[in-house]
């Protein structure tokens, strides 16, 4: 192979994907390219990287369905907390934990695009998460903090909340209000939804 | 010692080769800074581990160092082949004993090993930093491919989407994330 190694390429050598001798043709140019080993070994960086991070528990947001489970299944520490639509949840992360999860049960079905907004006591805003991965056939989704950032927290009342995406018509919801209390349109029969993860009985 | 970075590969093994045993110093450094990474990284893809893919790496050159000095590269203008060669080899042959190992490492000095520039290694808090900044699919498909390592397909089946969309997913949350950290990271 003597052309330069897309990015693209490199991702699919470096995992794997290649045929056997697509895999041989990249190794045979990396070994004699300068400039596309350098980016190998950045893909490579990148990769390790990535999996520290991740190892650590380092995520925060909505996590696709099935990775928490792959998570746990590596070693991460998940502490899963199951709440459903208008459940009252104490939870809490421990010192032995390194990320805890709101698993939100509902009825997801037909919502087309979905957010989730986590209020605080005041009810104010705290983090919104917009178009989110939902697993609508399981009516599962799982929104996760990182454990320490989650110990780091005073006990507290915290509230999640879904709502569809609002139309251009009411466009008029701020941010800074309440997506439980958006007059969004449509509503749909499911959202918007609000669970409540508190008051948090802190735990080291 | 002279700066051999502009030598091309030929003409480095031909050097060596002349030197014989009396070794031909700045080049055979040469060689070794140019090489070591690239071998290295031509290891960790398969070995997932930076420090046996380092391991590697000097073994691989400290054998392409013996024969460069024997004449026995027959094609010295080939010099990449026969590095990448003898690391296939090597890899392949992982079986052997730890004594024949610590026994041909110990031939060549180690530091050789420490003028090769070390793997990159990025700078954790702006890789979280730049994590934070994707969003939630493109940080997922990063996890789910580069960390456990999932197939294009299984990743997809995670995300509800296509395994061909996964491929653009990821290539372009890598590169973003690639130039948020910025050269300096790596």
């Amino acid at each position: 192979m003597s052309r330069h190694v897309e990015l693209e390429g490199l991702i699919a050598w470096w995992l794997g994907e290649l045929d056997p001798a697509d895999a041989d043709a990249v190794d045979e140019h990396l070994i004699d390219c300068a400039a596309c080993s350098a980016r190998g070994q950045r893909v490579a960086a990148l990769a390790g990287g990535i999996g520290e991070h991740a190892a650590r528990g380092q995520f925060a947001g909505v996590l696709p369905a099935g990775l928490v489970d792959r998570l746990v299944a590596r070693g991460v520490r998940v502490r899963t907390f199951e709440v459903r639509a208008g459940e009252h949840v104490p939870c809490a992360a421990s010192a032995d934990d390194d990320l805890m999860n709101a698993r939100l049960i509902g009825d997801f079905r037909g919502t087309g695009r979905l957010d989730v907004a986590v209020l605080g006591p005041d009810g104010g805003e705290q983090e919104r998460y917009a178009d989110v991965l939902v697993d609508r056939a399981a009516g599962v989704l799982d929104l996760a903090a990182p454990a320490d950032q989650v110990r780091a927290l005073p006990p507290m009342p915290t509230t999640i909340c879904s709502t569809p995406a609002w139309s251009a018509t009411s466009a008029a919801p701020a941010a800074s209000t309440s997506p439980c209390s958006i007059p969004a349109a449509p509503r749909r029969s499911a959202t918007p939804t609000s669970w409540s993860t508190a008051p948090a009985a802190r735990s080291t | 010692m002279g700066d051999c970075r502009d030598v091309p590969d030929g003409a480095l093994a031909r050097r060596i080769a002349a030197a014989g045993a009396a070794g031909a110093a700045a080049e055979e450094a040469e060689v070794y800074r140019r090489f070591a990474p690239r071998v290295r990284l031509h290891a960790q893809r398969r070995l997932r581990d930076r420090d046996e893919s380092a391991d590697h790496a000097h073994e691989v050159l400290v054998i392409t160092l013996i024969a460069l000095r024997a004449g026995t590269v027959r094609e010295p203008d080939q010099l990449a082949s026969f590095v990448l060669g003898t690391s296939r080899s090597l890899l392949i042959d992982r079986a052997r004993t730890a004594a024949r190992r610590r026994e041909l490492l110990a031939r060549f000095p180690t530091e050789l090993a420490d003028r090769v520039e070390p793997a990159p290694a990025l700078d954790r808090d702006r890789l979280a930093h730049c994590l934070e900044q994707l969003d939630d699919r493109a940080r997922s498909v990063l996890v789910l491919s580069f960390w456990l390592e999932c197939s294009a397909e299984e990743a997809a089946r995670d995300l509800g989407t296509t395994a061909g969309n996964v491929r653009v997913l990821r290539h372009r949350a890598l590169a973003r994330l690639s130039d948020c950290i910025g050269q300096e990271g790596a």
